[in-house]
């Protein structure tokens, strides 16, 4: 029988039990209706599969019908039922993390195992693997960005001066010409100026406002009295936004590749204008692939389609429906194959493939099994197959997406562009539509490549080309008319402004990336050996361990019956602890095991603060309940201003640390959270039972 | 059990005037330290902050530091740092630092420019026209060299060219240099890293003693250093005003300024005292020192926190009195507290090694210190505060000294 179903019918017999319950008993009769409605909705979401809502519902069932009870009074009662139902979920979380932990011998359910999907992993410095730090080179990237600038001045002074004409790239006959006239120069340092000397025999009022206004909006100039020295340079706005694309687009090219490579468990974040790459492991040789191939540059092509050929359409007629992969359909498009002769665009019905990912397996994984299946077909020579990951909107309202699967193309073999021949490219709003949105990506070629997509342009009016990153197509826009000048736009499918701005900001980062390769170097490095890491886990954990139960002894001993209160609350509180950890996804390292082991120590601080003055209350004369009721209220604003003030050191480390400093101070403020909950709620129900057992007459014994 | 008997109150206050001396000596004298102004104790800072490469490296036979240094030299590295890990599990266990910041000395990097024939006026001979580099970076780690040039470049005349610069190595491999973008011929020279070339070096001299792989090898650029050290004071500084501020706000204006200056008490003296110890200051430190400031900060407004109860309780009292009082009431909690956290330290105290033992260190020493600022810093300080705000202005609070019968607990 499916575990769900036998949950359902766990969840079922209580809420009709509950149920039979309400219908006999007249006290609180509204409570258990509750109660059993509670463990019948939980009965339902188990039915459908809902793992969290069934345990979150079944858990409130059980606490409303504690809270039925004739113990202590009510507000015990409650308290007594949240403190359990956070156990059962601590414990819930850690399940499958003690599992492993303990080699096995703490069985698990694989009901339990596939639905609690969080883990306490083990960080990098106690597993062993690389941590890589890049550091985005601003100052290439402003570089390129002012040579681009440059190559643009040099054309539009061609032009100024008449030595030049139309779209087309002025030739190198025409820039020599130029420097007879005006000296441009692009200097070495600093990296965001150009200067331009109209030279002696040149009429320095040909350098116009006009030609000015093109460039002041992204620099600034000074001009010297005699009109024949200018400065530009990039203004601070246009430079700072050229320092957050750089480091998106680093980023972003990293994730590519270290998704590509399949490595699941790497962990890419950014830190100003640092991105670091974490990798657990301890091959030697993958981290070399890791390192060379985050330091390529990313291989940027165009290629045609070939829409003539309805490949796939072949294949589907042919192939038999069992030698086809899981989640595998065929779907039609109508693709413009070019111009007839009247003029008309010519269109053709093709088929495509489109592999759905699995529930459980990643895009990458997904594409491979498309890639061994493609492999198997009889693609035709001088063709091959181009697979693009589609995305599907799951919310129409945020427009939050999530990947679908793959779609083939049957692309030519030939590169007819590539990323070298790509000078920038950038998403600009589209003014034709009067400024209410409307986005496309503006390309700039350099002359070889305007030269080429001219000539490509123009013999395939009304086809597709794809762009392809890194062996992936991006998008496969149709080619509208013959494009001189080495200036393209490519215009977005979707009809609604914000996608489009979405996906031209996507393009413009891939177009980018082959064009003006991300400039990142590494700045550090760090290998940390496993042998090591090994060491390091037994040592952190037995001096966690063993300053654990030292803390318990001293307080057992110190203590004595009260000794067991503060024992129970610390051990809850590390429970409580680790469990909120895994389900931030936390990594255990070293530091953070330190912080662990000291907050066990803190967390005894506020059963100290209770108790003492528990003890004082006593001395003057008190009665139990009076004490312990005294006692907490009067320590409470102790424990809190103490507390807090360690939250904030935590916060703030958390807030500017690095690294091992930030994963302490994570530990550091979830311990102290937990610790003020298990020192003031969950040590008070202790007592409060105490106090009521020992009843009017009894001793409460501090030790 | 208990540690003191209820009721008794203990004179702290009585002792405050040496103590007082004694912590300002403590701070300007840590303070000296740490800039490095006492002649003969110099600061140590770890490679985190500095820059530098450090390699942990085990080996298979039994090897002394002074083998160790003597193969680190000869593989040309200046003063390397050799330091034996205590390690329960290996016997021949050493860290190994070399303290220069980057691995290219100036004297290289000129060496390299000739090389590709970036340097001016270079002879026809040694480069023929067009192999003249437009540009050459050195990557901050000194492990990378890239180049422009104008033409595009013949890769095997650079290899033959940089392997014959003295003192670097190329990183074995066949795409190497390499043409990192056709577009501007942009050329990519990957060196041996400092870890590399100290492990190749190490074996070299000590042959099969020496381990293939180093254990951990870590390398931090000039810059990130100094970013991590920057970090690290800001996250102090933050931290101070935060915890002012709640102070100030909880308590009231006069109770903040003690707090803060116990803080910066304990944090600059544990470091001083570490330093004093020989210990190196790295980042472990810092986070130690961030421990010791939100406990420091616990302690001391645990006891604020009972000197305003008391406040209401005590009227009249002096506050001189009201600290003592309140300071004895809480003296079995902060003994015990501290206790439990020096216990659950002492642990990593045994069985730690490296780092987690220094920190362990920090930790107790900080403990020690956060303990006594409170009684000895922080008290007398507001006290001090207290009395001259309201002798100046606050007439009603005297009158009510002098008035009201004082009834001690």
């Amino acid at each position: 029988m499916a575990p769900n179903l036998i949950m359902t019918i766990a969840c079922g017999v209580i809420a009709v039990g509950l149920g039979v319950l309400a219908a006999l008993v007249r006290a609180r009769r509204w409570v258990l209706v509750a109660a059993t409605l509670s463990a019948a909705a939980a009965a339902g979401a188990a039915y459908s599969n809902a793992f969290w809502p069934m345990v979150l519902l079944g858990l409130l069932g059980l606490c409303i019908a504690f809270t039925a009870t004739n113990l202590l009074d009510l507000g015990w009662r409650v308290r007594t039922a949240i403190t359990a139902a956070l156990c059962t979920l601590g414990f819930l979380v850690l399940w499958p993390t003690l599992s492993n932990a303990s080699g096995g011998k703490l069985p698990v359910p694989a009901y339990v195992r596939d639905n609690v999907e969080f883990r306490l992993v083990a960080g990098l410095d106690l597993r062993g693997g690389l941590r890589l730090v890049y550091t985005v080179d601003v100052d290439e990237a402003i570089k390129d960005k002012r040579d681009s600038y440059y190559e643009s001045m040099r054309r539009e002074l061609a032009t100024l001066f008449g030595l030049h004409q139309g779209d087309e790239s002025p030739s190198e006959e025409a820039y020599k010409k130029l420097r007879e006239k005006v000296n441009l120069e692009a200097p070495r340092r600093p990296a965001n100026v150009i200067r331009l000397e109209v030279l002696p025999g040149t009429d320095p009022g040909k350098i116009d406002e006009r030609f000015l206004e093109r460039y002041t909006g992204e620099l600034s100039f000074t001009r010297s009295p005699d009109r024949r020295q200018l400065e530009f340079q990039i203004r601070a706005a246009v430079q700072t936004q050229i320092r957050e694309r750089a480091v998106q687009q680093a980023r972003e090219i990293i994730h590519r590749r270290v998704d590509e490579l399949g490595l699941r468990e790497a962990a890419i974040s950014t830190r100003d204008e640092d991105i670091i790459v974490e990798v657990p492991g301890e091959d030697e040789k993958s981290f070399a692939t890791i390192r060379e191939i985050i330091s390529q540059t990313a291989r940027l092509e165009f290629k045609l389609l070939d829409d003539q050929t309805d490949f796939f359409g072949q294949v589907r007629a042919t192939a038999a429906p069992e030698s086809l992969p899981e989640g595998l359909e065929f779907y039609g498009e109508v693709a413009p194959v070019g111009l007839d002769a009247s003029g008309d665009v010519r269109t053709n019905q093709i088929t495509y493939a489109f592999l759905k990912k699995g529930e459980k397996e990643t895009s990458q994984e997904a594409l491979q099994r498309l890639r061994e299946w493609v492999a198997t077909l009889p693609v035709p020579p001088d063709r091959e197959v181009g697979y693009e990951l589609e995305y599907r909107t799951v919310d129409e309202v945020t427009l939050k997406q999530e990947e679908a699967g793959w779609r083939t193309y049957l692309l030519k073999s030939r590169a007819e562009i590539t990323g070298d021949m790509i000078r920038d490219a950038a998403a600009v709003p589209d003014q034709s539509t009067g400024g209410f949105g409307g986005w496309y990506v503006s390309l700039t070629f350099t002359e070889q490549g305007g030269r080429i997509f001219e000539r490509i342009t123009g013999d395939n009016v009304k086809r597709r080309f794809a762009i392809i990153l890194d062996g992936r197509v991006e998008s496969a826009p149709v080619i509208q008319s013959r494009i001189p000048g080495g200036h393209a736009q490519i215009t977005l499918g979707s009809p609604d402004p914000e996608v489009q701005l979405r996906d031209a900001r996507k393009l413009e980062l891939v177009l980018r990336s082959g064009a003006l390769p991300a400039p990142i170097s590494p700045s550090n490095e760090q290998r940390i050996g496993p042998t090591l890491g090994r060491d390091a886990i037994d040592l952190g954990i037995q001096g966690a361990i063993g300053g654990s139960l030292l803390v318990l002894l001293f307080m057992l001993i110190y203590y004595q019956r009260a000794g067991i209160i503060a024992d129970v609350s610390v051990v809850m509180n590390l429970f409580l602890q680790l469990a909120v950890l895994a389900t931030f996804g936390a990594a255990m390292t070293l530091p953070g095991i330190a912080g662990l082991a000291l907050t066990i120590g803190m967390s005894v601080d506020s059963n100290v603060l209770v108790n003492e003055r528990i003890r004082e209350e006593l001395a003057l004369g008190k009665s139990p309940r009076a004490a312990v009721e005294i006692g907490y209220k009067r320590a409470l604003s102790a424990i809190i201003d103490g507390q807090l003030t360690t939250i904030i050191a935590g916060v703030v480390l958390a807030q500017y640390g690095t690294g091992p400093l930030k994963g302490f101070a994570v530990t550091l403020i979830v311990g102290v959270i937990c610790s003020i909950f298990t020192g003031v709620v969950v040590s008070r129900l202790m007592f409060d039972l105490w106090v009521r057992m020992i009843g009017r007459q009894g001793r409460l014994d501090l030790g | 059990m208990r540690f003191f008997a209820s009721g008794k109150i203990y004179d702290f206050m009585g002792l405050r005037r040496y103590f007082f001396a004694l912590s300002f000596g403590l701070i300007a004298f840590s303070l000296l330290l740490l800039l490095g102004k006492i002649p003969g104790i110099q600061p140590k800072f770890g490679t985190d902050f500095k820059g530098g490469t450090e390699v942990e490296v085990a080996f298979n036979g039994p090897v002394t530091t002074a083998d160790v240094r003597k193969a680190v030299e000869d593989a040309g590295f200046d003063s390397p740092d050799v330091v034996r890990v205590e390690s329960s599990r290996q016997d021949n266990h050493y860290l190994i630092r070399v303290q220069e910041v980057s691995t290219l000395t100036d004297e290289q990097m000129a060496a390299i420019e000739r090389a590709l024939c970036f340097t001016p006026n270079l002879p026809e001979s040694e480069c023929p026209p067009g192999s003249h580099a437009t540009e050459v970076r050195f990557s901050p780690g000194g492990d990378k060299v890239t180049a422009r040039f104008r033409d595009a470049p013949d890769l095997n005349r650079i290899r033959e060219r940089m392997v014959a610069v003295k003192g670097i190595q190329l990183r074995p491999g066949e795409n190497n240099p390499f043409v990192q973008s056709a577009r501007d011929h942009k050329v990519e020279i990957q060196l041996m890293s400092r870890g590399d070339q100290l492990v190749a070096g190490l074996k070299r001299a000590l042959g099969a003693k020496a381990p293939d792989r180093a254990l951990r090898s870590e390398w931090i650029g000039p810059r990130a250093g100094a970013q991590l050290r920057d970090s690290a004071v800001k996250s102090i500084a933050i931290a101070l005003v935060f915890i002012m501020a709640y102070v100030a706000f909880r308590f009231d204006l006069r109770f903040a300024p003690g707090g803060v200056v116990a803080l910066l008490h304990d944090a600059l003296g544990m470091v001083g005292i570490l330093i004093l110890l020989g210990k190196e200051i790295n980042l472990t430190i810092v986070a130690a020192a961030l421990v010791i400031v939100g406990y420091s900060v616990n302690d001391t407004v645990v006891i604020y926190d009972r000197v305003r109860e008391n406040l209401g309780k005590l009227r009249g009292a002096s506050f001189r009195h009201l600290i003592n009082v309140s300071t004895s009431e809480m003296l079995g909690r902060t003994l015990l507290t501290n206790a439990t956290v020096q216990i659950s330290l002492l642990a990593f105290f045994v069985w730690g090694t490296g780092a987690l033992k220094d920190f362990a260190l920090a930790l107790t020493i900080g403990l020690v210190l956060g303990t006594y600022s409170t009684i000895y810093v922080a008290l007398p300080l507001t006290e001090w505060l207290d009395r001259a705000l309201f002798q100046r202005f606050g007439a009603a609070r005297k009158g009510s000294e002098t008035k009201g019968a004082a009834t001690p607990a």
